[in-house]
């Protein structure tokens, strides 16, 4: 590797500035009598790297994103797994609210629907050229008219609401006014012996049936095993159709085959099931006793702040937080996704995900590969070969391929994921330290390492590998954009991170369905994700570039 | 021995070389002036760094810009100055009139192009009505005339396929084969075995006696020098101390440099006592950001206290063509000016303190 | 020559060979079978179909039989789709995605060695900074960015292209544009930043400074002497880009309807269509190590140092 013959010498060059540096830091007196000031490597690349303005601007990208992931959490953003169905689809706004959106969208669905009953009243040549923009397949130009054209003419006077639109308008009107979204967290039971509190989660199933057959109001718990039951068994049923959509099946076919799936669940697996069906039922139950109480309170007419935050108990032994706002008054700024989920936390949680998987792949795939091309670049011989003929076999695979064959077949998780990408990505890591250490492991402090009886584990990893650390850090800062960008690869196919879950890819991947009337759900994560993968690059090559001036710009 | 009345072909002035690097500005060649007349060959001799080949990348004006530049000096050459040309008019120099040998043959010759390519092209590159057939048997001949054997067929080889030797002979050929006036010889031996190495010198002095080529040939060796050159240079940290035909600085060595330089050269005839060899102490100084000083003075055992690390030496002509730049041939009133001068400098430095 | 172009030949076996059972198990191993997605079939059913392919016979047996079939060029029936065999897909959709990869591979090599090449003479110049840029630009943006957004804008707003579609399907030339634009773009990137700086290193090298002070032309220099010596290390680059091709394919098949070999990728694994996942794993690595068994040839004439003797 090229790469690695210019950091040879620049080793060398760093224990002669060791050296130096040494007496640098006493302001050592040249043989001029002028005084020379030490410069150590890593001072001396920092310089540079400060130089570059690309890179610094790179660096600061990088650690802002860095910044907002980590405090994901405490944002003032909407959650990202939120489903408001009736917010699905909304634009990205900064001024207008979602039920502004929604009003101007029910507006223009109407205007856009007299239009071609003819009701809304229209010149020839707006005519000819509504219908070359649906020709076209722009409907949201065709929409957009419409509504200035229809509000024009309504507030002339010109255009009335027929009696079903008016009925429609006011609804909407009345519920964007008056809808209220509440959610329930952290839900804990207390266990009214002791008094000490459980997460539903990790409570066993027959306590999670008395609880539930309490919030139903107090009805037999055998009812409610059974109700269970059916319930996760039309869960398999619907996942079964969904799976089998291609083929036609009786109703005895699917019979069977969910008693195939329920066998390879076992029973445990099928009571987890039903455990978290519970826990989701109970949810819902909170959730809507909690609404329907806030509302009777706001009919009665006492008055709230929105939003509105809480703890509440309800069926006796059951705490938790509960957060009341008008469901109409969010704003999104990105807009919204086919689920109505919000777009600005959406991204800003995938990426959070991509970030990780970045950082961990390398981390792992580092991890690998410097034992691995330690072990074949200290010991040699018969290790070095088969170690190396072992990569060259996997370098001569379409590796992405195997990926994609790994995850599909093994199920789609994050970690299937991480084992998948770290499989295949240590190859050039090990190559990179095995020259490395080659190169190294001849010189005389080596030597004199292993003449005081040091062992071969401990002169890779005290001495050889912090030696080549530099260009170890190097490379893994330029791996870490090809990670996500191979993680994102997989999740845009689908075989990455699955729903609820986000990732920048999933989110791509997603959007391009329906890109043409909501192109903001592909723009916005794509510009993140670019920005973010250019910044790393700059970054990286600044780093390289600062810490090897040698290789200026080499791949 | 040269007629000293034939004409200057040559005549370097108060050229200056800067590089600009992280660190600050190189001074590599700072201020040095030489001649060169028709047929003469001169050496400059110097350790590695002292600007020997700057100098003559400066005369070629091959210098990389940035990081390098030739500030000032002018560069004579058959009454032009060749630093204000055009580039267009320096590419008709470059090969016709001056060209060079490189130190390494083993990566001067274009590894991907034959021999014959490399010849050809430039023959016709500066005689344009010459057939490709023609600069093809010029090319031979010239093959044949630096000795290579069976120069028919292996002008159709690559140069990989050559010696470090052979190649250095196809570089000369190469460089002689538009009869240049002056032809500049960067270390042409250093990288080659010591037989190959006299081989080569011998070539070089035929076609300078036979062809009446002006030879400039750097190197680091004065065994080389005293074997070959009419005139020497000696260069040290970008400036020439020394410059004095070769028998007269073999004979009087003025600059205790040149008297290091000569008294570390390993000789057979004067096996020195108890087989000790003279050598100079430390290493050539880092030339950006000198003060103004002798640049010998910490290695120099002559070294005058509080005088040459303090004042830039003066030149003085100890003979009609001996020329050195040492304090130790300094008049007193020199001396006591530049003293003068020196604590001035001093004085304002602590001033604006 | 013919001599290492012969044990180049016979390397590539062991290499293929280990592929192709490598890709065997794996499969096999994983959980999960072609026919459990579908109808319930009565045991005996279930026992002929599996009789029919073999599936009854011990896992050796059925590797034995797979490996005979491709030394007779037979990659076996598909398990998945009934009425054709493994070569009848690849066949089919192979010729596109090689179309579609060589065109993009192209637009690539000439974008990217001009980019570069420019940037290199002109360091340090406006010339440099904007072909820079745009391959970092290049580098930066996921293949399955571009795509959409280039249909986005190309094929949506501004019409001037074919959203999707398949000249050979019948719809017309246009659509090639996008899909190999899309696709070579970032290779472009990686080509343009490769052959810039190995220019700017040819270009200090002795040799270029012996040829400058011949007295020839910068831009002689530059074609005639510089230019084989800079491309080498594109060459050796061509085949990992060969093989990124292969796989960005995939996406690229997929968005703009190609099609190509991609699509079966995804859906025989998703499928457990045994055959057909080992038979175009098959496919990609023999097209990568050919790549590669070219890409060492001709870098073998472009350097006449390199010999075989």
């Amino acid at each position: 590797m090229k790469f690695t013959d210019r950091f040879k010498k620049q080793i060398h060059d760093r224990e002669e500035m060791h050296k130096l540096n040494k007496a640098g830091r006493n302001g050592a007196k040249n043989e001029f009598n002028q005084t020379v000031q030490g410069n150590s490597l890593s001072k001396d690349a920092w310089r540079r790297l400060r130089k570059n303005k690309a890179a610094v601007v790179g660096m600061c990208v990088v650690i802002l994103y860095a910044i907002i992931s980590l405090c994901a959490g405490i944002l003032p953003i909407y959650s990202y797994e939120e489903i408001i169905i009736d917010h699905q689809y909304l634009p990205p706004s900064l001024t207008k609210t979602a039920g502004e959106l929604m009003l101007k969208r029910q507006l223009s669905e109407m205007y856009a629907t007299s239009w071609r009953q003819g009701r809304l009243s229209v010149t020839e040549e707006e005519d000819a050229m509504l219908n070359n923009w649906i020709t076209l397949d722009d409907t949201n130009k065709v929409w957009n008219w419409c509504y200035e054209e229809g509000e024009k003419q309504r507030a002339a006077g010109t255009y009335v609401f027929s009696a079903s639109e008016q009925k429609k308008y006011d609804r909407l009107q009345d519920s964007i006014k008056n809808d209220i979204q509440v959610t329930i967290n952290s839900v804990r039971w207390v266990n009214p012996e002791n008094g000490k509190s459980y997460k539903l989660d990790n409570l066993d199933y027959d306590t999670l049936v008395s609880i539930y057959a309490k919030a139903l109001g107090g009805i037999d718990e055998q009812k409610v095993r059974t109700s269970l039951e059916t319930g996760v068994n039309s869960q398999i049923q619907t996942e079964v159709k969904t799976k089998n959509s291609e083929s036609e099946l009786t109703a005895e076919d699917i019979q069977s085959l969910v008693a195939m799936e329920k066998d390879s669940l076992g029973e445990d697996g099928v009571q987890a099931k039903e455990k978290s069906l519970a826990v989701d039922n109970i949810n819902v139950l909170i959730q809507n006793a909690m609404t329907k109480q806030i509302k009777q309170e706001i009919k009665a007419g006492t008055n709230k702040e929105f939003p509105y935050k809480d703890t509440e108990t309800l069926f006796d032994d059951i705490n938790f937080k509960v957060e009341a706002s008008l469901k109409n008054s969010r704003r999104y700024i990105l807009g919204t996704d086919n689920l109505g989920r919000d777009l600005l936390s959406r991204i800003i949680y995938g990426g959070r995900i991509s970030i990780l998987i970045g950082i961990v792949g390398t981390i792992t795939s580092l991890f690998i590969g410097i034992i691995m091309g330690s072990l074949a670049g200290y010991f040699g011989g018969r290790v070095d070969y088969y170690i190396m003929r072992f990569v060259d076999v996997l370098y001569g695979l379409p590796y992405m391929l195997l990926v994609i064959i790994c995850m599909a077949i093994f199920g789609t998780n994050i970690l299937n994921l991480f084992f998948a990408l770290a499989m295949v990505s240590w190859l050039t890591i090990a190559r990179m330290v095995r020259g490395q250490i080659m190169s190294l492991k001849n010189q005389e402090y080596i030597e004199a390492a292993r003449s005081m009886g040091a062992g071969g584990w401990r002169i890779i990893f005290r001495h050889l590998v912090p030696n080549s650390l530099s260009v170890i850090i190097v490379y893994s800062t330029l791996r870490v954009p090809e990670f996500i960008m191979q993680e994102s690869f997989l999740s845009f196919l689908g075989l990455g991170v699955q729903a609820p879950l986000a990732s920048w890819g999933s989110l791509i991947g997603d959007s391009t369905q329906g890109m043409t009337k909501y192109p903001w759900r592909l723009v916005y994560p794509a510009i993140v994700m670019t920005l973010f993968l250019f910044s790393m690059n700059f970054f990286g090559d600044g780093l390289r570039d600062a810490f090897d001036p040698q290789s200026k710009n080499m791949l | 021995m040269i007629d000293k009345n034939s004409k200057v072909i040559l005549d370097v002035k108060g050229l200056k070389t800067y590089f600009k690097t992280d660190a600050g500005i190189v001074k590599a060649v700072d201020g040095i002036d030489f001649t060169v007349h028709q047929g003469e060959t001169l050496g400059i001799v110097g350790e590695s760094g002292c600007g020997k080949s700057v100098t003559n990348l400066s005369v070629m004006r091959l210098i990389q810009s940035p990081p390098g530049k030739t500030v000032a000096g002018e560069v004579m050459f058959q009454e032009t100055d060749l630093l204000k040309i055009s580039e267009a008019e320096m590419r008709n120099v470059r090969g016709n009139k001056i060209s060079m040998i490189f130190q390494d043959p083993m990566t001067s010759l274009n590894p991907f192009l034959k021999i014959s390519t490399q010849m050809i092209e430039t023959i016709r590159l500066h005689e344009k009505n010459v057939s490709k057939a023609e600069a093809l048997s010029r090319s031979i001949e010239m093959l044949k005339k630096v000795g290579i054997p069976g120069a028919e067929k292996r002008i159709f080889c690559y140069p990989h396929q050559f010696s470090g030797g052979m190649r250095q002979r196809v570089m000369i050929a190469m460089a002689l084969s538009c009869n240049a006036n002056l032809l500049i010889a960067d270390e042409p031996t250093t990288a080659l075995d010591v037989t190959i190495q006299a081989q080569i010198l011998e070539l070089i002095q035929k076609v300078n006696v036979e062809m009446k080529t002006a030879v400039i040939l750097i190197t680091h060796d004065l065994g080389v020098v005293a074997g070959m050159c009419d005139n020497v240079c000696v260069m040290y940290a970008g400036k020439i101390v020394e410059k004095a035909p070769t028998d007269k600085i073999y004979k009087f060595p003025a600059h205790p440099y040149t008297e290091g330089l000569i008294q570390s050269v390993p000789r057979m005839d004067k096996s020195g006592e108890k087989g000790k060899l003279f050598s100079i102490e430390g290493q050539p100084p880092n030339v950006i950001d000198l003060p103004p000083c002798c640049a010998f003075h910490p290695r120099c055992h002559k070294a005058i206290e509080g005088l040459c690390s303090r004042c830039n030496p003066p030149t003085h002509m100890l003979d009609e063509d001996h020329e050195v730049t040492c304090w130790l041939y300094g008049t007193d009133q020199e001396k006591s000016a530049a003293l003068k001068e020196a604590d001035a400098r001093q004085a304002s430095k602590e001033a604006s303190k | 020559m013919a001599k290492y172009v012969i044990k180049r030949l016979l390397g590539i076996i062991p290499t293929m060979f280990i592929i192709i059972t490598l890709s065997f198990f794996i499969v096999r191993v994983a959980p999960g079978g072609p026919f459990d997605g579908e109808k319930v079939l009565p045991e005996v059913v279930k026992r002929n179909i599996e009789a029919k392919y073999h599936m009854d016979e011990p896992l050796l047996k059925q590797y034995g039989r797979y490996i005979l079939g491709i030394l007779e060029g037979d990659l076996g029936p598909s398990y998945k789709y009934k009425d054709h065999d493994v070569n009848y897909f690849i066949g089919n959709s192979l010729p596109n995605s090689m179309i579609l990869g060589t065109i993009a591979m192209c637009l690539a090599v000439l974008f990217g060695v001009t980019f570069g090449i420019l940037a290199a003479v002109n360091q340090n110049s406006w010339v440099d900074y904007l072909s820079m840029g745009l391959a970092v630009i290049g580098i930066s943006i996921p293949l399955f960015v571009i795509c959409p957004v280039l249909q986005l804008v190309f094929a949506m707003k501004l019409h001037w292209l074919p959203t999707s579609g398949w000249f050979k399907s019948g719809d017309s030339w246009a659509t090639v544009v996008l899909p190999s634009v899309a696709l070579s773009f970032s290779y472009f990137a990686n080509i343009a930043r490769l052959m810039r700086s190995s220019m700017l290193e040819t270009l200090r090298s002795d040799y270029i400074r012996t040829a400058k002070a011949k007295g020839m032309k910068r831009s002689t220099i530059i074609f005639k002497h510089a230019m084989k010596g800079a491309l080498l290390p594109i060459v050796s680059y061509l085949g990992p880009a060969f093989a990124g091709i292969i796989t960005g394919s995939v996406v690229v098949e997929q968005v703009f309807r190609v099609p190509g070999l991609g699509k079966f990728f995804v859906q025989s694994s998703f499928n457990r269509d045994y055959t057909l996942i080992v038979g175009v794993v098959l496919v990609y690595s023999m097209i990568l190590v050919a790549m590669n068994f070219i890409v060492d040839v001709v870098y073998s004439f472009l350097d006449p140092r390199i010999s075989y003797q």
